[in-house]
């Protein structure tokens, strides 16, 4: 029997049915056509010559078709050892059919497992991609957590000289994450598997490896690596995802030099084992993420600070990206065992330490930096130098929530407090010579009533700004503490706030000061009372010798008023040099 | 002058359609002759697509376009981890629910016009149509003529054989 492949038949006549789609299309339908038992897919032969030339003789079918279609065995197959045979026989003979195209394989060999003598988990379908290993240009696996290790090892050994991207992934639900289980993994030996690298001529292309964190390890790691994606549950954050040791990753980062995409989800090791140390000791003089461009560190506090540090002492290159990702601390971590562990806090203990002097120094002083910094802070902190983030940190929505319920604080009062409660970010901020230069910071304190001693920390830690824009609804308050009119305050917090008003900002002041919020709407204060209270803030200070901004812009919320806006510039002609105020 | 973010599109029978540029780049072929075109006010010939179907791709484009952004980003998979992971939603499974023919211009229209996403879709739909079918109720389904001998029929049927011992 014979039968050609049907030619394109073009677009310019009309087309009447699926048998005059052009071969390609016909290829592209054929080959989704999914199925529970993929064996059937030869039925589609006897549907007519052309559909039987397409099965028969077309390799980009079948390419097409381990690509798209045979993604998840089904349990019906799985579970019968009849149509398991099949299955793989059907399989084997689709990618031997697919000769020469490239593939692009995912599979879900999770449930398609046989034991073998000694009791290890081994994938028969797994190594039915050993005779086209020279075609896999992309491999995405889902893996069961009991898998043995050392079959990934074997096949990752094979000449896999196309592969460009690994993902390696263990399904959603396993023993680990039912209610109330309480998954304690085994600490890994130093003669196990993970701590051994790959044959030198292994994966020389791989540029991409994605991976649920418990399995990373040096032997995952590539010198070809641009991109690592280490990634855990989302939702509830699972030890058994996490990286095992400390040792692990440490290493396995240390054997990619060539990184530029890291990513760290969930997946900070708890510990640390003894022998591990020297990994660890060796860190910073590694030369590991010099070639860093972009990281991104999603964790809870406790472990995403940890992990930061270790970037500081990278050091992470003056051009890389950091964005940090803080997420609610959900479930108690397992304790004890060999290895160095660390305290872990449970929610009803939350302590949200995150402005670390490592990740200060990350956002402001990396070596080598001399670019004026920008900063924005308003639900979160994100840190500009020249044109480029350098750093951005925030709460995830909900643990912004449990913070402001918890302390009553914004993430700015939050993070002004935290600086205030290091000493050591203390100095650094009041230190002339220590403190970040930063050449603009915009804040916005959003709906918060914002305590007016507040502002006397705020103004000890960024006074020196060179210009400063401050947003929030209540922007009066600023105003009453500038000008050293504070209202219901209790007597001792009058005269701290007197001390406060006096003593800071003292000899220095933002050359450019924006003030966004002062809200005609609600206040219900008369626009004469608020023009003189704007205005006595700066001229006292002048008065009183004190740095006055030479640019100060006032932008009101509500209709336009010209004569708050003409009180406002008269009373300040001869005391700063511009002056502008306008309705927003 | 016109208007610099519109484009004017001329199907084969002559109906004209003024788009949004941003949203006909959703076509590879259409984006690059925009950019080889510059900024200009000359209509644009689409000489293999009638209006019918024409409107159909624009319909679709324009409930896409912000797709088009979100796959302007670095962490796209490539075409085939798009195909393998198509899924066909609601809109789109109404945007096909029209007659066979017109159904089979889009999809080659959008071959032709290389509107990757709309043939990803296309395709599934229509193999969706075919999954679980016998080849008959297929031939049925598509008015497809059976052009096979009885001998050779028979032949592939024992071929087969191995597929269907269950």
């Amino acid at each position: 029997m014979t039968a050609e492949l049907q030619t394109a038949s073009g677009i310019r006549g009309h087309i009447l049915n699926i048998s005059d789609l052009p071969t390609e299309l016909l290829i592209n339908v054929l080959s989704r056509v999914s199925s529970d038992t993929p064996w059937r897919m030869v039925d589609l032969a006897l549907v007519c010559r052309a559909w039987y030339a397409v099965t028969k003789h077309s390799s980009a079918f079948w390419a097409n078709v381990v690509s798209n279609t045979w993604r998840f065995p089904s349990l019906s197959i799985i579970s019968s050892d009849a149509l398991r045979t099949r299955f793989l026989g059907t399989y084997a003979s689709a990618l031997k059919r697919s000769l020469p195209y490239y593939l692009d394989i995912s599979l879900d060999i999770s449930q398609f497992l046989e034991l073998n003598m000694s009791g290890a988990s081994k994938s028969t379908l797994l190594w039915m991609l050993a005779p086209p290993s020279k075609r896999l240009v992309s491999l995405s696996l889902v893996i069961s957590s009991e898998s043995d290790l050392q079959q990934f090892y074997d096949f990752l050994s094979l000449d896999l000289c196309a592969l460009e991207e690994l993902s390696l992934a263990t399904p959603p639900l396993t023993l680990s994450n039912f209610a109330g289980a309480v998954l304690v993994l085994p600490l890994p030996m130093p003669e196990d598997l993970e701590y051994r690298q790959l044959p030198s001529s292994a994966l020389p292309h791989l540029y991409t490896l994605r991976v649920t964190g418990f399995l990373f390890g040096p032997w995952l790691a590539r010198p070809s690596l641009k991109h690592l994606h280490l990634v855990g549950a989302d939702a509830t954050a699972r030890i058994s995802d996490r990286v095992r040791t400390g040792g692990l990753l440490l290493g396995g980062l240390q054997g990619c030099p060539n990184l530029e995409t890291l990513e760290v989800v969930n997946t900070f090791p708890v510990w640390t084992m003894p022998y591990e140390v020297p990994v660890v000791d060796a860190w910073p003089h590694s030369h590991a993420l010099q070639k860093l461009r972009s990281c991104t560190v999603r964790d809870e506090p406790e472990w995403a600070i940890k992990f930061v540090k270790y970037l500081h002492n990278a050091p992470l290159p003056a051009s890389a990206t950091l964005d940090v990702t803080l997420v609610s601390p959900q479930s108690s971590t397992p304790s004890g065992g060999p290895g160095l562990s660390y305290p872990h806090k449970l929610p009803d203990d939350m302590e949200i330490l995150f402005f670390t002097e490592h990740l200060c120094a990350l956002a402001f002083r990396r070596r080598g930096d001399t670019v004026p910094i920008r900063m924005e802070l308003d639900t979160a902190l994100r840190v500009y130098a020249g044109d480029r983030k350098r750093v951005e940190l925030k709460f995830t929505p909900q643990l912004l929530a449990q913070s402001r319920k918890r302390y009553g604080l914004t993430f700015p009062e939050t993070l002004v407090t935290q600086i205030m409660a290091n000493p050591e970010l203390a100095r650094t901020f009041d230190d002339r010579t220590l403190r970040p230069e930063i050449a603009e910071l915009v804040v916005d304190l959003g709906d918060r009533l914002t305590d007016k001693l507040w502002w006397q920390l705020f103004f000890r830690f960024f006074g020196h700004v060179r210009r400063l824009e401050v947003r929030a609804r209540d922007a009066l308050s600023l105003f009453q503490f500038l000008s050293g009119k504070p209202k219901d305050l209790s007597a001792d917090q009058h005269l701290s706030f007197l001390v406060a008003a006096r003593s800071l900002p003292s000899e220095e002041f933002v050359e450019a000061f924006t003030l966004v919020g002062v809200d005609f709407r609600t206040q219900g204060s008369d626009e004469g009372e608020i023009a003189r209270m704007v205005v006595d803030a700066f001229v006292r200070r002048k008065a009183e010798g004190l740095v006055v901004p030479k640019e100060v812009t006032l932008r009101y919320r509500g209709a336009r008023r010209p004569a708050f806006e003409e009180r406002v510039s008269s009373g300040l002609d001869g005391v700063v040099r511009c002056v502008v105020v306008g309705s927003s | 002058m016109g208007d610099s973010n519109r484009l004017t599109l001329v199907a084969s029978d002559g109906g004209k359609f003024v788009v949004d540029k941003e949203v006909v780049q959703m076509s590879v072929l259409l984006k690059n002759m925009i950019e080889d075109l510059g900024e200009t006010d000359e209509s644009i010939p689409i000489p293999n697509v009638t209006s019918p179907v024409l409107t159909k791709v624009i319909e679709f484009c324009e409930n896409h376009r912000t797709d088009a952004a979100r796959t302007d980003g670095p962490n796209v998979d490539g075409d085939d981890a798009r195909m393998r992971t198509a899924v066909v939603s609601d809109w789109d499974r109404q945007f096909f629910d029209v007659d066979q023919d017109l159904m089979f211009e889009i999809i080659v229209a959008a071959n032709y016009l290389d509107i990757k996403s709309l043939v990803d879709v296309g395709c599934k739909v229509v193999a969706d149509m075919i999954k679980g079918k016998s080849p008959q109720e297929i031939r049925d389904l598509f008015d497809i003529v059976n052009d096979f001998s009885p001998e050779e029929e028979a032949a592939l049927r024992k071929e087969n054989e191995w597929a269907n011992d269950r």
